[in-house]
């Protein structure tokens, strides 16, 4: 019909305002602030349990293993009867400690990837995505067991997984503005006045991608949480006695069926979290979108 | 045709009277159009300019009743054939869209649904609109692609729009908003941002159907040269105002509010020169629309302001017949400028700064570039003498950019070399040292992406100047571009386009060049914007000697500015010489094309454009061994310019062109083919921007 001939574009306005910026749009996101209030509550649980825990997470009471959930024991008690709202406020630390900085080194090591391969194109950026090609293509599991046990579980060696799983990804989704920006007079002008690579790169075309980085730090951020907690529940991560939610999850299995709430509240405090960090990092990539 | 007589031929076929409207910005209401009163008769073409921001695109939205969110029509009238469009029902909005008044729009490609045959998408309207079966859609379709001067419109429904030139894709959109037989036509800058020759290509055939039917055209346009050739009525309009209406003629000629005056003294006419006539540039920049000022919306902008203008608006007065002015002072409106005389006769003027031909500053020899199979450039030879201005005209894909960017060194050439003073400049600017860095420098024709929107225009200029050793500090060089100061601590990004080109340009001047090469640097800019920016760089061109290589596809701007021309046809320079010879009779073959397909003010209203309009390029055209024009040429000589590479003939002992005619030869059939449509460069007439 000729409606969709009539459905072109035309300048409606003229731009005589400046448009309103990413965070006036998240301002007035309803469920930008539900992301923000519940990412907010894990990170404050994880710095402030020691004043919130009503009981030491790790004191045994041999005389009340698996209590179900009472005004005594919010979340009842596990097999060795510690309070397991205590562990799980607990088990925000780890949660938070590991994902954040997995998460910052993946989106170093990847954005400077995503920067080569996205400036330099031609045979750098054929050889970066093909290794990636091939890093992408051992599931998560394999690669953890693999450098797990060559390096043993540790803190550090699961920041070191995660961070060699989602340099990648992370790499692969900078590539594309980055080749958009290279394509722009202002870095044919750079090149004129005789800019390195380096710093057309970082100086020039960085500052016009961060908003994609922003986006990216805050998707991983929820999956690094997941990657952690998961090498945990493997026994890859986290060991005894730790709150982790992972491995309080791994632990309550055997006893699932008698106490549930052993296991639930681990997995249920886990899934809080990741929501709401995907609730606001949704809310800032429609932000940046619109 | 048909809907039209209803109404009876006396009475307009659309009606606007006293229409409102606004849009809604964080809460307020702005008004974007004020009053408008606008008539269109039956078989009449009315034309719509002004400024971006004026209000064209919103009173053509507003027509179709397709405003954006937040747009409310608020008070007043639209009236097709006596039924008003406020009061339509959804049912009845249908119908007026499309089928009543059909819109085509600046960007054919964007029209067209990319997946879709031409044949479905043509079909659809008459299945949509007429109920008709497929099979008799298609076969409607194709008759109306035979009126749109298709050879093989069977061929033509069965491609995907990627298939068809860009020029095809605007008469099929032309053709699906005409196969209703709208009472109404809209046209949106319908030639806009098309190649020269392709536009005149789009005119012709819009020529041929206002000719044959008798509706309502609403041609929208910052194209005055245009409107001029297409429209008997125009309307100015001005911060949402109608600001003059009247004939075309009377208010193009004698224009009797300053702001028609002052559009038509900044677009460079084609013949006048930067030496005997300087571009106006209109003051200022309009009024956000919040922010109107008391009185007369122009009076801020107004050379003839008066202590009247500044207190109460004025009302739209007769000032001929059929012709109204929003102006207190119409009489005091000065004529365009091509009217007053001229200082100097264009041939035998005389060159404030003459050159003398000396060794040149850059010299290019047989540089070449393709891309695959695609020759992008073929053995380019050329000289840019020290403090001369080089113009580079030619279609899009004839390589001129490409040319640039080699001399730059941002794209590396196949062949070929670049002397700089006769030293040779490396093909990749990242060898080049910073002696030759900063030699050759370039503004860029996006103003958008030629500066980093993160970075403020104070750390561009700090930045260039660091890097290539300029001794100008940014103040200075804000100052040379006259750019306040206080704007330098805005980030590119907060500026306006004409603030943004005049930092680009000062980025170009941080380390005292040689040579600018100036690709495209005022295209996409509004008019009176242009104007300034052309200024600037004619000033700073006299002031610090430099030379310009300035690319171009408007004929009147680089033949504003340069002092030698150079015309690229598919990867070859087939003519190079003095403006003002390259421009003047005997032209070559492609030049007299480009210069016939300008629309211009002083031309005949129905002048046919058959004679004006090549036929169009196809894929097989570039492998020929023979001249590259010669497929499209019209005085293409069997057997040899199809076979035999040109020579270069010398038409004057600094004018060549590459063709098999020889002077006397072209003498004589531009003659025969001009007679029947005159082109005389030296008239008075406006290219498309």
């Amino acid at each position: 019909m000729s409606a969709e001939v009539a459905s072109g574009t035309g300048t409606v306005l003229p731009d005589t305002a400046p448009q309103p910026g990413v965070l006036a749009g998240l301002a007035i996101s309803p469920s930008f602030w539900v992301g923000v209030a519940i990412t907010g509550f894990w990170i404050a649980a994880a710095i402030l349990w020691p004043l919130l825990a009503p009981y030491d997470p790790f004191k045994l009471d041999v005389l009340s293993p698996l209590a179900p959930p009472s005004l005594k024991h919010f979340f009842g008690t596990d097999e060795l009867g510690r309070d397991v709202f205590s562990r799980v406020l607990a088990g925000a630390t780890p949660a938070m400690s590991i994902a954040p900085v997995a998460t910052l080194l993946s989106i170093a090591t990847g954005t400077t990837m995503g920067l080569l391969a996205g400036y330099y194109r031609g045979w750098t950026d054929a050889l970066l995505m093909r290794v990636f090609d091939a890093v992408l293509s051992f599931p998560l599991v394999i690669t953890a067991i693999l450098v797990l046990t060559t390096l043993g579980p540790s803190r550090v060696n699961v920041v070191l997984v995660i961070v060699i799983l989602f340099t990648p990804i992370v790499a692969r989704t900078i590539r594309v503005p980055v080749m958009a920006e290279r394509d722009l007079e202002y870095v044919a002008a750079a090149r004129l006045r005789g800019e390195s690579a380096w710093y057309i790169m970082f100086a020039e075309i960085l500052p016009n991608v961060t908003a994609v980085i922003a986006v990216e730090a805050a998707v991983r951020l929820g999956y690094a949480t997941f990657a952690a907690t998961t090498l945990s529940f493997l026994g890859l991560g986290a060991q005894r006695p730790s709150p982790d939610w992972g491995l309080s999850i791994a632990l309550a299995r055997t006893h699932i069926q008698v106490a549930p709430w052993t296991a639930l509240f681990p997995a249920a405090a886990l899934a809080t979290f990741i929501v709401g960090v995907s609730l606001a990092a949704d809310a800032i990539r429609r932000g940046i979108e619109e | 045709m048909s809907a039209v007589t209803s109404t009876g031929a006396s009475g307009p076929v659309l009606r606007i009277r006293d229409l409102e409207v606004s849009y809604s910005r964080r809460g307020r209401r702005q008004t974007a159009l004020h009053r408008v009163n606008l008539d269109i008769r039956a078989g009449e073409c009315h034309g719509l300019v002004g400024e971006s921001g004026s209000g064209k695109s919103t009173l053509s939205l507003a027509i179709m009743r397709h405003l954006s969110s937040g747009g409310q029509v608020d008070s007043g009238a639209v009236e097709l054939a006596g039924d008003d469009l406020l009061k339509m029902d959804s049912a009845a909005l249908r119908d007026w869209r499309g089928r009543r008044v059909a819109m085509v729009y600046q960007d054919p490609a964007k029209a067209l649904n990319p997946s879709m045959r031409i044949g479905e998408q043509m079909g659809e309207i008459y299945r949509y609109h007429f109920g008709t079966g497929r099979q008799e859609a298609l076969t409607r379709a194709e008759a109306m692609l035979r009126r749109v001067a298709f050879d093989n419109p069977a061929d033509i429904l069965s491609r995907f729009p990627h298939q068809l030139s860009g020029g095809q894709q605007q008469r099929i959109v032309i053709a699906m908003a005409l196969a209703a037989d709208p009472e109404l036509l809209i046209l949106d800058e319908p030639t806009t941002g098309l190649d020269a020759t392709v536009e005149a290509e789009v005119l012709a055939l819009l020529e041929t159907l206002r000719a044959e039917a008798s509706r309502a055209i609403l041609f929208i346009s910052h194209n005055l040269g245009l409107i001029g050739r297409m429209c008997e009525r125009v309307t100015v309009l001005y911060s949402g105002r109608v600001v003059e209406q009247g004939p075309t003629g009377d208010v193009l000629q004698r224009p009797k509010h300053p702001y028609a005056a002052a559009l038509l003294g900044c677009v460079p006419h084609f013949g006048i020169e930067k030496d005997t006539h300087p571009l106006v540039p209109i003051p200022g920049s309009p009024p956000a629309l919040g922010a109107l000022p008391v009185g007369c919306v122009f009076a801020p902008r107004c050379a003839n302001r008066q202590p009247r203008c500044m207190e109460s608006e004025p009302e739209l007065a007769t000032v001929g017949v059929g012709h109204v002015s929003r102006c207190y002072y119409p009489d005091a409106v000065a004529p365009p400028m091509w009217d007053q005389p001229l200082a100097a006769s264009v041939s035998e003027k005389t060159r404030s700064h003459p050159i003398e031909p000396r060794s040149p500053l850059l010299a290019v020899r047989g540089l070449s570039k393709a891309y695959g199979k695609q020759i992008a450039c073929d053995s380019i030879d050329l000289d840019i003498q020290p403090g001369e201005v080089l113009g580079l005209v030619g279609e899009s894909g004839s390589g001129k950019s490409t040319l640039a960017r080699m001399i730059a060194g941002l794209s590396s050439a196949d062949s070929g070399d670049v002397l700089l003073k006769g030293a040779p400049l490396d093909r990749d600017v990242a060898r080049r040292g910073r002696a030759q860095l900063r030699a050759v420098q370039m503004v860029f024709q996006s103003p958008d992406s030629s500066l980093n929107r993160r970075h403020t225009a104070r750390f561009i200029l700090r930045r260039a100047v660091s890097a290539l050793g300029g001794a100008r500090s940014a103040e200075q060089l804000a100052a040379l571009v006259r750019v306040p100061p206080e704007l330098l601590y805005s980030r590119a990004g907060r500026l306006s386009g004409g603030q943004k080109q005049r930092i680009a340009t000062a980025r170009a001047f941080a380390g005292d060049p040689e040579l600018v090469i100036c690709d495209e640097p005022v295209s996409s800019l509004d008019v009176s914007v242009q104007a300034a920016v052309l200024n600037l760089l004619v000033e700073l061109q006299e002031r610090e000697k430099v030379s310009y290589l300035f690319i171009s596809h408007d004929l009147a701007v680089v033949r504003y500015l340069a002092d030698r021309i150079a015309v690229m046809y598919l990867g070859q320079i087939v003519d190079i010489g003095p403006a003002d010879e390259v421009f003047s009779a005997p032209y070559h073959p492609y030049t007299a094309a480009l210069l016939a397909a300008i629309p211009k003010l002083g031309g005949p209203k129905f002048r046919s454009g058959s004679a004006t309009v090549l036929p169009r390029r196809s894929d097989g055209d570039r492998m020929g061994a023979g001249c590259r024009f010669s497929p499209r040429c019209p005085h293409s000589i069997k057997g040899k310019c199809d076979l035999v590479p040109p020579p270069w003939q010398a038409l004057s002992d600094r004018h060549q062109v590459r063709c098999h005619l020889t002077r006397d030869e072209l003498i004589e059939r531009q003659q025969v083919a001009f007679e029947a449509t005159p082109v005389v460069p030296m008239e008075v007439g406006i290219q498309p921007m």
